[in-house]
């Protein structure tokens, strides 16, 4: 009785902690509720789409046989989903939560604290599916109704059922999945700097997979009208087009439906729902279900007691370094340095600014020089001189409007601003250490971006050096003056990274502020057409971006240093 | 002759109306342990953060080793060290690194950086985990790593803020050594406790400061015999109004009046 009581006291204290959120006051209650509302909102754009095909699909066909199909795989895909949210659910439920230390000092066993965990995980899960089957099922059963099909009871009986049941086998899956991320998550506590490194790899990787295939099929996407032995397109008649349009339809809910026949136990539902051997159907697919979830719920304690320990901090004996003296101005920038690349999130937050420019210009240019396939060679001037400049301004726009300063700048410091206010330092030098991290960063992050661009739009010299001077001088002046900013008003009470950025529209100003001088570059290869000498035209255009550039300096670089003293001095760390 | 010389300090926060400290004036002498005691939100942490530097003052004026902390501020600060209260430090570092860099920030020569760090590393058990990342350190390891990087350059002046919370009896009386140890090389030691018992032991004079004002300002003897009261505890249980509160508590027997001294969840 004891044992029960711990556990109805526990999964109603998790239910409660993890389903429910606290709010500070009533405005934040407010807050949340309308921010629930619009999500939910647009959340029912998707819902709301997924039934009024699935209604026109069924009555268009009117195949029974097919609508049972399309059922199983509406099951598999819920499932899939609920895959999909439950893997973080479950992470976060069983792994991730800060409670370890608390619940190992309550009375309670450690077998206690995990079946409360897992009906936890299971119950947010089951919203998902609530979400998901609900709304089709019941569209399903108007739609059959629509076509003069009569369901059985065991139809409507059953949806609860494959509610409630349906999340039990993702269980399995889960906690199999969750085993190598756990795995991932500890290597990448104790490897911060290859972690951020693998992550920004991973969104850069990803970022190209998605755009490069899309494009391209873009690009080489037909219109498929077809036409007679002469050429000529066809004409049907409107009863031969409400035909074709008919096994379009049926053609449509015969591809979804494959994904159901495979799915062996939702298709066993799916057939029980349909009352065909309804008993033994349900049968199989309960057998299935709890078999499944019986091995996943085994796993489950067998990888939450041995990840959990791993898990542990271990302080290991470590002396292999020595103490070395190095300049005062080194040792600001070492620390930035250190402390940035060694802190994942800060680290991700830096690679971002620095990658994200030569990765996107890349992608730029690529997408243009697909498209200017096959092009005659007055449109290719015209090509050139955009990539060119579009080259430069995308770099410009990336690398020195992404305020970049926040990688490195005083508002990363957070609670640790303190100390710099304690040493016998100048806010000067520690400005200058900061900016110079930050200058060496973005140069060389330029430099990449000048190389893309100098073999995909063939440079010649003069463009090289001009491309470089003209983006280095903009970046750099774009990184004080940020840096600048930031000193100016630091957001030192955070807690994670993004509450530095969070709701905040001062970020945007340093792309409004590059945003001219991407403007002219986007512009000055195309005065450069006119001109028919191409050194001639490229001195005038490097020629007109640096003396741009070299504005941008004296007015956002050289007057910064002044007041940093004072500034520094009169922040409340 | 006095290592820290504050005159007539007030602090108002920005965006604040009221001062939380006002008008304090004190010195400490060299090799003298100085205690500032007070209760919670007393301005201990706030005067502490304007002699550091942390935060800029209001009114009045600070100066450590004849430099003022306003107009002098580099030589002033390189006469301190300063352990804070919360441990702040930079985790991703090393404890070497750590080390490494306030020797490089208050110029500490490769030789003298070794020999200091060392004996204390060994002082503090830390010398076999000195190349971890700080990050991976208990509580009371970061705050030994804190010590070691305030004292790393042998300031004049040593701060700090609450200093033996959250360390294990060894360490708490090492640490308490070293402070006297400090003192006898002709330096100072100024710091915050809540734990009068460590500070009667310990210190040479004291300061009492409450609702940012300072109350009382002495050596031991002087501060008793100045009150009617035989121990720092009662002393300063009286002078920051806890005690009399009690004994109003006492003669009140009946519920109602409980309550009421009780009102809003305070002590009235």
């Amino acid at each position: 009785m004891g044992k029960l009581n711990n556990l109805l006291t526990l999964t109603k204290f998790n239910l409660r902690y993890f389903l429910f959120p606290r709010f500070e006051n009533k405005k934040a209650k407010i807050k949340y509720i309308v921010a629930m509302s619009v999500l939910g909102l647009v959340f029912l754009i998707p819902i709301g789409g997924l039934v009024a095909g699935l209604y026109f699909l069924i009555t268009a066909t009117q195949n029974v046989e097919a609508t049972r199909d399309l059922l199983s795989t509406l099951f598999a895909l819920s499932q899939l989903v609920t895959l999909f949210f439950g893997i973080s659910t479950y992470l976060q439920v069983m792994y991730l939560a800060k409670d370890k230390n608390i619940l190992a000092t309550l009375p309670v066993s450690s077998a206690e604290v995990f079946i409360s965990k897992i009906i936890t995980v299971t119950a947010m899960e089951l919203l998902v599916e609530v979400a998901l089957v609900l709304p089709t099922t019941i569209v399903t059963a108007v739609a059959l109704a629509k076509i003069g099909y009569s369901l059985t009871v065991w139809y409507f009986a059953l949806i609860p059922v494959a509610i409630i049941t349906l999340p039990l086998l993702v269980i399995l899956l889960i906690s199999v999945f969750s085993f190598p991320l756990m795995k991932f998550y500890t290597f990448l506590k104790k490897h911060q700097t290859v972690g951020a490194i693998i992550i920004v790899a991973l969104i850069v990787g990803l970022m190209l997979a998605i755009y490069i295939p899309l494009y391209t099929n873009l690009g080489n996407s037909d219109t498929n009208i077809p036409v007679d032995e002469n050429g000529n397109p066809i004409e049907y008649t409107e009863e031969e087009q409400a035909q074709m349009q008919q096994e379009t339809w049926e053609n449509t809910l015969n591809n979804i439906g494959v994904i159901g026949k495979y799915s062996f136990h939702t298709l066993a539902l799916a057939k029980a729902m349909f009352n065909e051997s309804a008993g033994l159907n349900l049968l199989i697919y309960l057998g299935i279900t709890l078999a499944t979830f019986a091995v996943g719920i085994v796993l489950s304690i067998f990888l939450y007691r041995s990840t959990v320990q791993s898990l542990e901090e271990n302080i290991s004996i470590n002396v292999k370094g020595s103490y070395e003296e190095t300049s005062l101005m080194k040792s600001l920038m070492l620390r930035d340095f250190k402390t940035t690349t060694r802190d994942m999130s800060k680290f991700i937050n830096f690679l971002m600014a620095y990658v994200m420019g030569p990765a996107m210009t890349f992608v730029m240019i690529f997408i243009m020089s697909m498209n200017s396939k096959g092009a005659d060679e007055s449109s290719m001037v015209y090509i050139n001189a955009f990539s060119k400049g579009f080259a430069l301004g995308y770099t410009l726009f990336m690398v020195g409007g992404a305020n970049a300063a926040a990688s490195v700048g005083f508002s990363l410091e957070g609670k640790s601003f303190s100390i710099l206010k304690t040493l016998p330092v100048k806010g000067l030098d520690i400005f200058k250490a900061k900016l110079r991290v930050l200058d060496i960063a973005s140069c060389c992050s330029v430099t990449v971006c000048m190389i893309i661009a100098a073999i995909m739009t063939k440079f010649n010299v003069i463009d090289i050096f001009g491309y470089l001077i003209a983006a280095v001088i903009t970046v750099v002046s774009m990184n004080a003056y940020c840096l600048h900013r930031d000193l100016k008003n630091p957001k030192l009470d955070w807690n994670i990274i993004k509450d530095i950025t969070k709701n905040n529209m001062s970020t945007l100003v340093p792309l409004a502020v590059t945003l001219p001088i991407a403007i002219l570059s986007f512009a000055m290869p195309f005065v450069g057409i006119f001109i028919p000498n191409q050194y001639l035209a490229s001195t005038v255009i490097w020629g007109v971006m640096i003396i741009a550039a070299v504005i941008y300096y004296f007015a956002l670089r050289r007057g910064v240093f002044t007041k940093v003293d004072r500034m520094f001095e009169e922040v409340e760390a | 002759m006095a290592l820290m010389q504050i005159s007539h300090l007030s602090k108002r926060y920005k965006n604040s109306q009221k001062l939380a400290v006002e008008d304090i004036s004190f010195d400490v002498n060299e090799g003298e342990v100085f205690g500032f005691l007070g209760p919670n939100g007393a301005g201990k942490s706030t005067t502490i953060k304007c002699i550091t530097g942390i935060l800029p003052i209001t009114e009045g004026s600070i100066s450590i080793c004849g430099h003022s902390i306003v107009d002098d501020p580099i030589n002033a600060k390189l006469n301190i060290g300063f352990v804070p209260d919360n441990h702040q430090m930079y985790e991703q570092l090393t404890a070497r690194e750590y080390i490494n860099f306030m020797a490089d920030i208050y110029h500490v020569g490769k030789e003298d950086r070794k020999i200091r760090a060392d004996k204390m590393l060994e002082l503090f058990d830390l010398a076999s985990v000195v190349d971890n990342q700080i990050s991976t350190f208990s509580h009371g390891m970061k705050q030994k790593v804190c010590v070691i990087g305030a004292l790393v350059h042998n300031p004049k002046l040593w701060i700090l803020d609450e200093p033996l919370t959250g360390l294990d009896p060894k360490s708490s009386y090492e640490l308490k050594q070293l402070m006297k140890e400090h003192c006898k090389e002709g330096n100072s030691v100024f710091f915050s406790s809540h734990m009068l018992e460590v500070v009667e032991k310990v210190c040479d004079r004291i300061s009492i400061i409450n609702n940012g004002k300072l109350v009382m300002t002495g050596d031991l003897d002087e501060i008793k015999s100045k009150s009617s009261d035989s121990s720092l505890e009662e002393i300063f249980l009286s002078i920051t109004g806890v005690k009399e509160d009690e004994s109003a508590f006492e003669i009140s027997n009946d519920k109602e009046k409980v309550e009421d001294v009780f009102k809003n969840g305070e002590i009235k």
